[in-house]
């Protein structure tokens, strides 16, 4: 890829992850009694519910965050990953061991029924992925002044 | 700036999202499933299936009975979530959304 239209294709996925983190984090925030006592229903994590409750929206503003400063772009989608991945552990979980259960998760996203979750949450996994090695390799290039010869 | 510009419409967007859905989300979310507490729970425990009889399902809460001040639940709310379709808690794990009365003893 280009390394013009890497920086276009960065740009819009991180736009697309901010989109994801701050609607979630702001549903949770917004209907936080509701999200803390979801929670509670799970058995995985049930004990941990009130801190939970707090820090996973905390997290995913947190990750919103460094998605929208360029220069802490890397460290953002690596973030995201690991979020992600812990999230789409979490759904594999709620399907094997109690998929009666309602899903805690954000807003709109709590309609999908677990399938769909887990195709959603292994798509946005693999995305940032990718998106984390294409801004590691980004670092290849840098855009040099002629005249000055100096990074711009 | 420019360099933002897509980031900050995404967080413009998606607080707009999160407004309107819960907006549209309220007058279902009011109705709360209120259940008698028997045995001695404080507002942050969770509460045991067979500790808990169904009131009824309302915006407000019912008296109950054996209700005065105190430190422990007499009345609390549950959300849909925390409840079955036999108007029971779905486990013994669940935490009251809300305890508008409570007991001494």
């Amino acid at each position: 890829m280009k390394p013009v239209k890497k920086t276009i294709a960065i740009d819009i996925i991180s736009a697309l992850f901010i989109l994801l983190f701050v609607y979630t984090a702001t549903s949770k925030l917004f209907e936080h009694n509701t999200f803390k006592a979801i929670l509670s229903a799970s058995p995985l994590i049930a004990s941990k519910a009130n801190i939970l409750s707090w820090l996973l929206p905390i997290l995913e503003l947190f990750t919103a965050a460094l998605l929208l400063i360029p220069s802490f772009r890397k460290f953002g989608f690596l973030t995201s990953f690991i979020l992600m991945l812990l999230f789409t552990g979490y759904v594999a979980y709620m399907i094997l061991f109690a998929k009666d259960l309602p899903c805690s998760c954000g807003g709109v996203i709590s309609q999908m029924t677990w399938s769909q979750h887990l195709i959603f949450n292994i798509f946005f996994t693999a995305l940032a992925f990718v998106s984390w090695r294409l801004t590691i390799r980004n670092k290849l290039f840098i855009a040099i002044d002629r005249k000055s010869r100096t990074p711009v | 700036m420019k360099k933002y510009f897509l980031g900050i419409i995404a967080v413009l967007l998606a607080v707009g999202f999160s407004a309107f859905t819960n907006i549209k989300a309220k007058p279902e979310s009011t109705d709360l499933y209120w259940f008698q507490i028997s045995n001695k729970y404080t507002q942050t425990q969770m509460v045991k299936q067979a500790d808990a009889t169904f009131l009824q399902q309302s915006a407000t809460a019912p008296l109950g009975s054996g209700c005065f001040t105190g430190i422990y639940d007499c009345v609390a709310g549950f959300t849909a979530n925390q409840v079955n379709s036999s108007n029971q808690l779905i486990d013994n794990s669940q935490v009251p959304t809300s305890v508008p009365r409570t007991k001494s003893n």
